[in-house]
């Protein structure tokens, strides 16, 4: 037998296993949920496309009535707003924000983060009636206040394998998963991934030197909200790092255009 | 040298031995690969080898197309000819009460209208508005005095004073969306030809091209249907400043149908409803009138030409921005992972291989393993999903500017403002210039010696004359536009559907199904249409429903209708 039967023979043998495996492995490398927080939505951010480098993403708030949410601003939570709140966010950066007047919890207050990694692309001048949905069940705001560590992956719903059943326009339809399994494998299967929710488990710890890093950093974000006169009004809450002048932003924002019906969904 | 040559015999002796090692490894091999196939074939083979015993194949009874189970029962299929339908085995009395059956009158005194469309006329239709009068004979004179409002009868349908069709009427939808009374189907113009003069050439030749007719100049005293050899046209300056072409009677044949810069982009397709069109798989109709390769968000109709054939049309696709956020979630406790590093501990106190064997079980991979090979077309954690439906637009398009136009595009189905100029609009946006009227039946010969009219009294030289198309097309035009451009979930969009025999032969058993996506939820009772229809729903695959308007009569040339229908996005 020659050299090149023998080599033929062992690359048939070898690649029976690999063709094995190969069927079997279908394991992304890179995202899971157990990366670092902000290493999705960064990785997201450099891959480019689609202008999520400088757009506010608008995100939707949603929460049980009479609860509060407060993001962080310039080092600091901003004042306090009644849900539901919506507010523009930045792609790959992650936000702290507080929620306080929890239902049947007076008193008490859950500090969630949320890492934006993708944008939706509604028609121009509608973006503030299409936003991201964020929702904070009673349920959720309950668990992280028992200690548990809740994980939310928000997704947009593929339209070729939705589910056929109806859905409200102010909820979210949840999928819940055992420990064990990734959550945001489970999103990219059923759609695509947008945001991520983390509640529960970290409080501030009072000291000064660490509020900072607790607040991971205040990244930028739009505040919208509707002036009495009846205008809506826009204010960007830049980092303490850009509002020093030492680094600003990489490309300027999309200034947001909103069609004048579209003030209806601003409270 | 002695023991060299022993070592060189021992190391020669090795590597003859490592050959027929590996030669028998091979030769191993090979009957072992030899045997798996043999078996393998033979497995294969198994049916010639030992053919089994002979047992007469089952008769196969095609059933009758009247008990297919998606066809009505009262619904038969008819033989289309030039004067509609001639073969009806059954009646339509058996149809359902929601659709009354047309009563046909028996031909009236129509006889005093000119003989060339005299079988476009509706004994039980008052075409006075439309034509005056019934004249005894033709002349652009009159036509120009009695029948103003027939020259743009399709930018503004009038309401009929004296509704006597049975067309029933469509009544403002619940959604609330801008729509009046539907008028009955106006009556189709005379040819051109038969208007056709020395004084209106010109004006029937801006007609022609702003209704996209194909202006075909030919030899008649030629064999061959081209127009190469005809200077006729171009020669005279007027008729080409006005758009008149020469161009051969199968040239530029366009795409059919016409395509809509409507597809959403392909980076966000997801976040669209699409509603309409065929996809990549076209809908085929077997000889039971069921329809294969139907896929959810499709939209087409198919009707029967007179010739017999079976013809499927696909509309146009209808995108509606409605994304739909989902959450999964995952809650892991403390109190969960101490138990679990516990028993971890435990193991490793006792033995080695116990942990080992309670860690492989524990193993997150082993949990999520069917989880991960569904994901394996994923791109990259984000844009999988994307490209998994990048096929939905038929289209591709440059970004949100052309989804909007489909509001705009969306008045062109609103009867009482449907124009040329949005025709115009419609084809500029997909391809330009496209004749949709390709083969319509306007046809300028140049004949000398048969000559029947002067395009030019002082171009003695420029002699057309018109005659009517011999050969027949049957076409059908499908364009489905929804209410709105986007859609929150729990929002009522209505879809309305309008079909037009663009041919010059009546078409008949036209029927228009849609197979509506997931997402569509059809609300029952909104199904209405202008003309005699059949409707059936049924439940799809997709969790949703399949609708099918039957149209109980034949659709004349240049007839149309609408049907309509509103949907809850879920």
């Amino acid at each position: 037998m020659t050299r090149f039967c023998r080599l033929i023979l062992v690359l048939f043998l070898g690649c029976v296993p690999a063709l094995v495996l190969a069927q079997t492995s279908g394991m992304h490398p890179i995202h899971t949920h157990g990366l670092p927080v902000g290493e999705v939505g960064q990785t997201r951010l450099a891959h480019g496309g689609g202008g999520v480098a400088s757009y506010y993403q608008p995100v939707r708030f949603l929460a049980p009535a009479g609860t509060h949410l407060a993001l962080a601003a310039e080092g600091n939570f901003a004042p306090p707003q009644a849900a539901p709140y919506i507010s523009g966010l930045r792609i790959g950066a992650v936000y702290r924000f507080c929620v306080t007047q929890i239902p049947f919890y007076p008193g008490r207050e859950v500090y969630p983060t949320l890492e934006l990694i993708d944008r939706i692309y509604p028609p121009r001048g509608r973006e503030l009636e299409f936003p991201i949905l964020v929702e904070l069940t009673q349920n959720d705001l309950e668990l992280a206040l028992e200690g548990k560590f809740v994980t939310k992956v928000v997704f947009l719903e593929n339209p070729s394998s939705a589910i056929a059943e109806v859905q409200r326009a102010d909820e979210n339809t949840t999928i819940d998963i055992r420990p064990g399994i990734d959550p945001l494998m489970v999103a990219d299967t059923l759609g695509r991934p947008m945001a991520i929710l983390r509640l529960g488990g970290r409080v501030p710890s009072g000291r000064a030197e660490e509020f900072a890093a607790f607040l991971l950093g205040c990244p930028a974000w739009l505040e919208i909200g509707m002036q009495p006169s009846g205008t809506p009004f826009f204010r960007e809450h830049v980092t303490p790092v850009e509002r020093s002048g030492l680094k600003h932003a990489a490309l300027p924002y999309q200034p947001m255009v909103l069609r004048q019906d579209a003030t209806s969904v601003l409270r | 040298m002695k023991i060299s040559k022993m070592s060189k015999h021992m190391i020669s002796h090795q590597i003859n031995t490592s050959n027929q090692v590996w030669r028998a490894s091979a030769i191993f091999a090979s009957t072992l690969l030899l045997c798996l196939t043999a078996c393998t074939s033979i497995e294969w083979n198994k049916n010639i080898l030992e053919p089994p015993a002979y047992t007469p194949p089952p008769q196969v009874v095609k059933p009758p197309k009247q008990t297919a189970s998606f066809i009505p029962n009262w619904f038969n299929k008819k033989t289309v000819t030039e004067e509609g339908f001639v073969s009806s085995t059954q009646s339509a009395q058996n149809a359902p009460s929601q659709v009354a059956p047309p009563q046909i009158a028996p031909a009236q005194n129509y006889s005093q209208y000119p003989q060339q469309y005299q079988y476009h006329q509706n004994p039980q239709q008052d075409y006075s508005y439309y034509y005056g009068a019934p004249q005894v004979a033709y002349s652009p004179q009159n036509y120009q005095q009695t029948a103003p409002q027939q020259m743009m009868y399709q930018q503004v349908a009038p309401q009929n004073p004296n509704p006597t069709s049975n067309q029933p009427a469509i009544t403002p939808n619940p959604a609330g969306c801008v729509w009046d009374t539907l008028p009955v189907s106006p009556p189709p113009p005379p040819p051109l030809a038969a208007r056709f003069s020395s004084e209106n050439a010109p004006q029937l030749l801006e007609e022609s091209r702003e209704r996209f007719f194909r202006l075909v100049a030919y030899d008649t005293n030629s064999a061959a249907e081209n127009s190469q050899n005809v200077q006729a046209i171009p020669a005279d300056p007027s008729l080409a400043a006005r758009g008149a072409q020469v161009v051969s009677m199968y040239q530029n044949r366009q795409q059919y149908p016409p395509q809509y810069p409507i597809a959403p982009p392909r980076h966000a397709n997801d976040e669209y409803l699409v509603s309409g069109g065929d996809g990549n798989m076209p809908s085929r109709v077997q000889s039971d009138w069921s329809i294969t390769n139907l896929q959810t968000e499709e939209t087409i109709a198919h009707f029967d030409t007179v010739s017999g054939a079976v013809v499927v049309v696909p509309s146009n696709p209808t995108t509606i921005y409605a994304p739909r956020f989902q959450n999964v979630r995952q809650v892991q406790g403390v109190v969960q992972e101490s138990q679990r590093t516990w028993v971890a501990a435990n193991d490793a106190q006792t033995t080695l291989a116990a942990r080992a064997s309670r860690e492989q079980i524990g193993k997150t991979a082993q949990e999520t393993h069917s989880l991960y090979a569904r994901n394996q077309n994923s791109l990259d954690g984000m844009g999988g999903s994307a490209a998994a439906t990048a096929n939905r637009g038929n289209i591709s398009t440059a970004g949100d500017r052309n989804v909007e136009s489909v509001m705009s595009y969306r008045q062109a189905m609103h009867l009482k403002s449907f124009s040329d100029a949005e025709e115009i609009y419609l084809a500029s946006g997909g391809m330009k210039a496209a004749a949709w009227e390709g083969g319509e039946s306007l046809r300028v010969s140049i004949n000398n010696q048969e000559a029947i009219a002067c395009a030019d009294a002082k171009a003695t030289t420029s002699l057309f004359a018109l005659k009517e198309e011999t050969k027949g097309n049957s076409l059908l035009r499908l364009i489905k536009v929804a209410s709105a451009d986007a859609a929150q979930p729990g929002d009522l969009v209505e879809f309305t559907v309008r079909f037009d025999n663009v041919g010059n032969r009546p078409i008949g058993n036209v029927t228009i199904v849609d197979n509506l996506t997931t997402r569509l939820e059809f609300l029952p009772g909104t199904a209405q249409s202008s003309l005699a229809t059949g409707f059936l729903v049924e439940p799809n695959n997709a969790g949703s429903f399949t609708l099918r308007w039957e149209i109980t009569e034949p659709l004349l040339p240049q007839q149309y209708g609408v049907v309509q229908f509103t949907c809850r996005v879920r």
